[in-house]
């Protein structure tokens, strides 16, 4: 061991007295300082005009997904140390001195490990540099996360030590330092792109993908530490380091070519076992080092999956032929997948995925320059070009037979499988693409829990779930496209004539603003339903007051009075309302529209609301939810919203009354002026409320606490001078004092 | 001039150090790298673009594979030799001075410009290579891609060339100042990747800011990536060039005669001013000249536009009015304005002289409140408060921001909802050029072309109709035209295309000012007066358009039939198909549209137009119109087959032709429809451009738009491309390292 520290010491000796180290160091330090000075700056100057920002700043300022300095810090290490470790052996291979150094009765074994050693402590060096960036950080910021700032450095020096033990293999081969950095150097880009390697194959691109170096930082960066990443680092280490020994030992024993190369295969296969078998699920531990769980499922999340015992399949049905196919093309598939689904394999165990392609026109976008080329002539091309077997891929007939794709707007979706039920999870058109956590724990949930039916009632001139007029509100329920449609939230929609009764399997019935009378028997089968305690949304209008009031009023013991004035101002709809929510309201929902109402300026918009008043007491307990005030006394704040809630057959039944049926409306969620609104957020939390606080399932983390920087814009002004004037000045000075004297020396 | 001898002499130097960099691993190294780099994105690329052509989308490939901002080759390549030159210039001059070569050079009959050019040259010739096999790229897209780019893609080869070059020359100088190879290279990485950031760190010290823009190489390769060669460019990067050799010179020089330090300070400013100064000299205008190699003009105003603007006369001044509390103000940051102003506003200055440019900074509160509102902290602060901290975050001087009175006494603000604009202003007219809400923010060729234009031929004033319960254009609501019409944040509201929007109403006679009449379904009944009063206005040959909506027939034909010649008639059954709403219409252009220059329509031919409650148009007498269909609703099954919903009338009046349009729905405009949900891409605003396109005689908007690319395809399948992979990430780097180790070996034995 001494003498593994003497090599260690007389390594590090001569990389101190080189000017690469001093030079690379002072580089470094000029590099993070700069952007912990950019992002400091522009934390203090968000705090003038912002007042506290929403994000965490340990988040903000070190592990930002493209600003943060850990993530700026990752790629340059690609060019630096190689750079460090250039000349490690290939320095003593030119000046003659390998040969003196193997003659020693220092082992191989020793010399390498000693040489890595004081490479690593160089890196160690770095990443001290580095903490006191983060020590100083808390002392400015409240709350400072030092466990996330932990797991990112962690990874970066681990990731550090991996490139430095690729770095010293190949600079055992080489006697030109220049040319030992530069081949580490595209060996380390070999590293990154290795994973979308041999994608036909299993086997190989199983491996490929372990090999793959590309993401693993970003794990780290993001908080969570799993056993298999960190075992990855410590493995690649270890097989390069045995590596630069055979290569050395080459030099000390005769070996033939062959004995060598049956060694580094030993090695491979060695380091490639161990890595499968800790990759493996059951034996994989994960620390998730952030405050508020962001790497683990949400507290919501989990206790809605608690139920899933069971192994949950997932069939990917792909359009070979749709715009975004190429986000399943085999090379990506697995690193997507673990971005999106490991999260919850952590949880509720491996999810398994079989993927099938269709092919069909999709339904979306496409110009009609390939329409001289037939859908499966074009699928053909696309089988054979990402490798995939053609005679698999379903027709659109077919397709539509098993799995109507037609209703997916020929789209991408998961088919989720459970014992026999079944889920549908939708990919989006918009640039992230795939299901968060939101959807993808609303449909893991509906395969125990069944999905919430939801029935409009039709036949009286309502509000549509399913029709596409401005004024229906199929935009907000049931438009797969959309990541807010309450339908990837777990909600099913059908339509439902009152002439019958109810039937049982419907959850909630919405009655959106009808203009006609209801008819008799449709007022008893809606009486009837209510009678059972299951949950209803009714929304009124102007001009249906007296049909809602004639049906409803002497069971809810709430009528619905007269049109509203607007209230959105100058230059709005003279209809338009922007009511505000009662504080009783707070523990309605899970708050998160309540929370943006009171926060931001967004509003609410109504349009053409109706006010509700309280007639007399009945069973059911009434919560004002919104209401409309007015600048003026006159007229008087109305109420446009209420809960009504009781116990019925030793459960609780939900009930809300809205004045107002455009605010789920096509229309009003495309608005333009105000632009923002809180709508699809108010949508969303009435319909927790209506399915008993079941869907859509709660995703909420707590709010960030270290959301504070304690400096002035001119306090950044001055740890910027220090920053990037004094410590690369001392550095300078200490570099030139050390190279001067060795010298003279 | 060069003479002959001296010429040779920089050859001998240059063919001499040639013969160092070819048998020296690293050139060969870097060779190899910079092919398997090429091939790997290039057919990374080309396999992703392949894969959306199957899909049925494809742009034009030229562009898409090389053009690309951020992951086209030019742009990686340009990152990449950010790395892989200085990996070749490092030992330029370092290595001589570590062998103790560089006295025996200085001492030899070469002067030190003949040995700073000859190595440089042969550095120059060794990128050549490099741009050789990016070329046997080219030519090889050229094979697959149908009518591929290749004037295009030559700008971008010779910007990627000067960019290489530059970089070596500044490589070339950090060599002559260190015998470490290594440190060489690592510090010309340094500097490179630092002149890369500079317009950044520049805002922050702003008397330098122009001299440090003009430093930053990068944002001048953008001209020759989307292929333009301007003169200015090219002449920046030949200065640059010649600047660093300069310095390398001086370096050099300075082991030869004695000076001291400061007498070396002095030649290096004074080569930095001289150098400056040319830079500034050569991007005046009347020293400038461009070649735009793009096929479809993209960096050439278009000839619509050209046209709208020949009497444009010289001088024209921008102000350009910036809150400092609006919306991305960051955009006109001192650093970063002159990129805008470039990429904008440079093709008019081509045209049509420069523009003087002034930047007035102000304060006041905007109507478009965006970031401000979402956050609670800014209600503690005053106004003054806020600009007075912006002013200094940003070290500007506060008392240069104008207050919102000074602002909107001179400039008029508020009139704008005090957001940023510009404001366009030649021989006493001026005119408003907008930005908008979404993510171009910046205006582009055809709202800026028609604002020039109402500079010389003034507005279309454009009067819509009130009073009988009309859309309104200026109302918000569902029903109402104000997205269409007067929406300022909107880029196809036609306030942002020349039109002067206005309201009045019928009880008085028609303002002669006014040139386009609007009555968009009344639903009253129009008083006697109105009705003279609209005769009036029909009278004077000006231009109308008439909507009309289910309920509205009878007050619109009672005012207006006998003298159009044209009845509203009964309802229009929807023909959208299922699932959407019932009086739901998708109307065809008719053909003979195309005679009266509905281009955008056509163009957008594929896409619905989109129209609700519609009635149907009918011709019941000649009263001197001539009258053409515009589009019509066809019903696959039900009687009758096809009804007239939009018909456009001309007559000679007064030696001026009159037009007039009918449309049967006042839908198509509103917000409602304009912004609807299903279907959510439609023509509609096409529709409605092309409409007063006709109204205004041909004068607004202007159709600033291009042709289609037509390098839409490539014929390499798919699964083809795998062997471009093979062959330029594998067998020719491969190919290269083994020659490279041949010659070395060689070398060795001889």
């Amino acid at each position: 061991m001494s003498k593994t520290i003497k090599i260690a010491r007389r390594e590090l000796f001569s990389i101190f007295v080189s000017p690469v180290a001093w030079v690379l160091i002072l580089l470094y330090v000029a590099y993070f300082s700069y952007f912990y000075f950019e992002v400091l700056s522009a934390v203090a100057k968000s705090q003038i005009f912002y007042g506290e920002l929403v994000r965490s700043l340990t988040f903000f300022i070190f592990t930002h997904p493209s600003a943060g300095i850990f993530t700026r810090l990752e790629p340059a290490l690609i060019l630096f140390v190689p750079l460090l470790t250039m000349g490690v052996i290939s320095k003593e291979r030119q000046n003659g001195s390998l040969k003196l150094l193997l003659s020693t009765p220092i082992s191989t074994f020793q010399i390498v490990l000693g040489k890595f050693l004081a490479v690593s402590l160089y890196l160690l060096l770095l990443m001290a540099l580095l903490s006191a960036l983060a020590v100083f950080s808390g002392m400015i910021i409240e709350h400072f996360e030092y466990s996330r700032a932990l797991a990112g450095l962690m990874g970066l020096y681990l990731v550090a030590n991996v490139y430095a033990a690729i770095g010293i293999f190949i600079s055992s081969f080489t006697d030109r330092q220049m040319v030992s950095a530069i081949a580490t150097m595209a060996f380390l880009g070999l590293l990154r792109v290795i994973g979308e390697a041999g994608q036909t194959v299993p086997v190989i691109a199983d491996v490929a993908f372990w090999l793959s170096i590309d993401g693993r930082f970003a794990y780290f960066r993001s908080g969570l530490v799993t056993s298999k990443d960190v075992i990855y680092c410590l493995l690649l280490i270890v097989m390069f380091l045995a590596f630069t020994q055979i290569v050395l030992m080459s030099g000390r024993v005769r070996a033939s070519k062959l004995t060598q190369f049956a060694k580094s295969m030993g090695v491979l296969v060695i380091v490639a076992t161990v890595g499968y078998v800790t990759s493996l699920h059951t034996f994989t531990i994960n620390w998730d080092l952030t405050r508020r769980g962001e790497v683990t499922l949400s507290e919501g999340s989990k206790a809605a999956l608690a139920g899933l015992d069971e192994r949950v399949e997932m069939l990917a049905v792909v359009n070979a032929l749709d715009l975004s196919s190429w986000q399943h093309n085999p090379s990506r598939r697995a690193k997507a997948h673990r971005r999106i689904f490991e999260i919850f394999e952590r949880e509720i165990g491996p999810i398994g995925v079989d993927y099938q392609y269709y092919y069909a026109e999709p339904g979306m976008g496409g110009t009609v320059d390939e329409a001289d080329k037939a859908p499966e002539e074009r699928a053909r091309s696309v089988a054979e070009g990402i490798g995939l077997n053609f005679q698999r891929f379903m027709s659109e007939d077919e397709a539509e037979a098993s799995f109507q794709v037609s209703s997916e707007n020929y789209g991408t979706f998961y088919v989720l499988r459970y014992g026999n039920e079944t889920a549908r999870l939708r990919t989006f058109q918009d640039t992230y693409h795939y299901p968060e956590e939101d959807q993808i724990s609303a449909a893991l949930r509906s395969l125990i829990d069944a999905p919430a039916h939801v029935a409009y009632a039709i036949g009286n001139n309502e509000r549509s779930a399913f029709q596409r007029r401005p004024a229906d509100h199929r935009l907000i329920t049931l438009d797969h496209g959309g990541r807010n449609a309450l339908i990837n939230h777990g909600f099913e929609f059908s339509e439902l004539s009152l002439l019958a009764p109810v039937p049982a399997s419907v959850d909630i019935l919405v009655l959106a603003a009808p203009t006609l009378e209801l008819s008799e028997p449709a007022v008893l089968n809606l009486q009837r339903y209510i009678a059972t305690g299951k949950n209803l949304l009714v929304m009124g209008e102007p001009g249906t007051e007296t049909v809602l009031n004639r049906a409803l009023s002497d069971v809810t013991g709430v009528r619905f009075a007269g049109p509203v004035a607007g209230s959105a101002g100058d230059g709005f709809p003279e209809d338009m309302v922007f009511p505000a929510p009662d504080e009783a309201a707070g523990r309605f929902g899970y708050g998160r529209s309540f929370q943006d109402l009171r926060a931001f300026d967004n509003p609410l918009v109504m349009s053409g609301a109706v006010s509700l008043e309280v007639l007399r007491d009945t069973d059911f307990t009434v919560t004002p939810l919104v209401s409309v005030r007015y600048e003026s006394a006159e007229p008087d704040p109305a109420v446009l919203g209420v809960t009504l809630e009781r116990q019925i057959f030793g459960r609780a039944q939900r009930i809300a009354l809205i004045g107002d049926a455009d605010f789920m409306s096509a229309s009003t969620l495309r608005l333009v002026t105000p632009q923002y609104t809180e709508n699809a957020a108010f949508t969303r939390d009435l319909f927790y409320f209506l399915s008993g606080d079941v869907y859509p399932v709660d995703t909420s983390r707590p709010a960030p606490i270290d959301v504070k920087s304690s400096l002035s814009f001119r306090q950044v002004d001055r740890v910027g001078f220090v920053l990037l004037g004094v410590i690369p000045l001392f550095l300078i000075v200490t570099g030139a004092g050390v190279l001067l004297a060795r010298r003279r020396a | 001039m060069l003479g002959v001898k001296r010429m040779r002499k920089i050859g001998r130097i240059t063919k001499q150090e040639l013969r160092s960099i070819i048998v020296s691993p690293v050139a060969w190294v870097v060779f190899a790298l910079y092919t398997a780099y090429l091939s790997y994105i290039y057919s990374a690329e080309l396999a992703q673009l392949t894969q959306r052509q199957l899909a049925g989308l494809s742009w034009s490939f030229t562009h898409m594979l090389f053009g690309f901002p951020r992951r086209g080759v030019f742009q990686l390549l340009a990152n990449a030799l950010l790395l892989l030159v200085p990996l070749l210039t490092m030992g330029a001059i370092s290595r001589e001075r570590q062998n103790g070569t560089l006295k025996l050079l200085m001492a030899s009959p070469a002067t030190t410009y003949q040995i700073v050019l000859g190595k440089y040259f042969a550095i120059a010739v060794y990128l050549v290579a490099l741009m050789l096999i990016l070329v046997g790229f080219i030519i090889f897209s050229g094979f697959i891609i149908e009518n591929f780019e290749y004037a295009r893609v030559f700008s971008g080869v010779l910007g990627l060339y000067l960019l290489a070059c530059a970089y070596a020359a500044v490589g070339v100088f950090i060599s002559s100042l260190t015998h470490q190879q290594i440190v060489a290279a690592i510090a010309t990485m340094a500097l490179l990747g630092f002149f890369s950031i500079l317009g950044e760190i520049g805002q922050r010290i702003p008397v330098l800011s122009d001299a440090v823009l003009w430093l930053s190489m990068n944002w001048r390769f953008y001209y020759f990536r989307e292929g333009l060669i301007a003169s200015e460019d090219v002449a920046y990067y030949l200065l640059l060039i010649l600047m660093f050799l300069t310095f390398t010179y001086i370096v050099l020089e300075s082991g030869r005669i004695r000076e001291s330090g400061f007498q070396r300070l002095a030649k290096f400013l004074g080569v930095f001013a001289i150098v400056a100064t040319l830079g500034w000299v050569t991007s005046l205008a009347g020293f400038t000249a461009n070649a735009d190699l793009t096929r479809r003009a993209e960096m050439t105003l278009t000839p619509d536009s050209r046209e709208a603007l020949a009497g444009l006369t010289p001088g024209t001044d921008i102000f350009v009015l910036i809150n400092v509390l609006a919306r991305r103000v960051s955009e006109h940051k001192p650093s970063t304005r002159m990129v805008a102003r470039r990429r904008y506003f440079e093709p008019y200055e081509r045209e049509f002289g420069a523009f003087n440019f002034k930047y007035q900074y102000y304060y006041a509160e905007p109507e478009d409140r965006g970031a401000l509102d979402r956050n609670p902290g800014v209600s503690f602060m005053s106004l003054e408060d806020l600009a007075r901290q912006y002013a200094e975050l940003n070290r500007m001087d506060f008392s240069k921001i104008l207050s919102p009175e000074e602002a909107d006494a001179l400039y008029q603000t508020s009139l704008e909802g005090n957001s940023t604009f510009y404001l366009a202003q030649n021989n006493g007219e001026r005119a408003v050029i907008r930005v908008f809400n979404d993510p171009p923010y910046f205006p582009g060729e055809s709202q800026i072309s028609p604002a020039l234009r109402s500079l010389i031929d003034g507005p279309a004033h454009l009067a819509y109709v009130t009073g009988n319960d009309e859309r309104s254009a200026f109302h918000r609501g569902g029903k109402n035209h104000e997205v269409a019409i007067s929406n300022k944040l909107r880029r196809r509201a036609l306030i942002n295309h020349g039109f002067e929007i206005f309201e009045l109403s019928l009880s008085a006679p028609v303002p002669a000012s006014v040139d386009i009449l609007v009555l968009a379904g009344p639903t009253a009944e129009l008083a006697e007066e109105a009705v003279l009063n609209l005769r009036g206005y029909i009278a004077t040959g000006k231009s109308l358009l008439v909507m009309g909506e289910p309920g509205a027939e009878a007050v619109l034909n009672e005012a207006l039939s006998d003298v159009t010649g044209v009845r509203f008639e009964g309802f229009v059954a929807g023909n959208a198909g299922d699932g959407f709403p019932e009086e739901m219409v998708f109307p065809k252009l008719d053909e003979a549209a195309g005679r009266l220059g509905y281009e955008r329509s056509f163009r957008d031919f594929h896409l619905p137009l989109v129209m609700s409650g519609a009635v149907s148009l009918e011709a019941v007498g000649d009263t001197g119109f001539t009258v053409t269909p515009l589009v019509s609703a066809v019903h696959e099954a039900a009687e009758p087959a096809s009804a007239m919903l939009g018909v456009a009338l001309e007559r000679q009046v007064s030696g001026k032709v009159q037009r007039i349009v009918l449309i049967g729905d006042a839908d198509f405009m509103s917000t409602d429809v304009v912004r609807l949900a299903y279907p959510r891409v439609k023509m509609n605003s096409a529709f409605i451009h092309d409409v007063f396109d006709f109204l205004s005689g041909g004068v607004y908007p202007i159709d600033a738009s291009r042709p289609y690319p037509i390098d839409l395809k490539s014929r390499l399948d798919l699964a083809d491309i795998i062997y471009l992979r093979v062959l330029g990430f594998g067998v020719l780097p491969a190919v290269f390292i083994l020659l490279g180790g041949m010659l070395l070996l060689s070398r060795r034995r001889a």
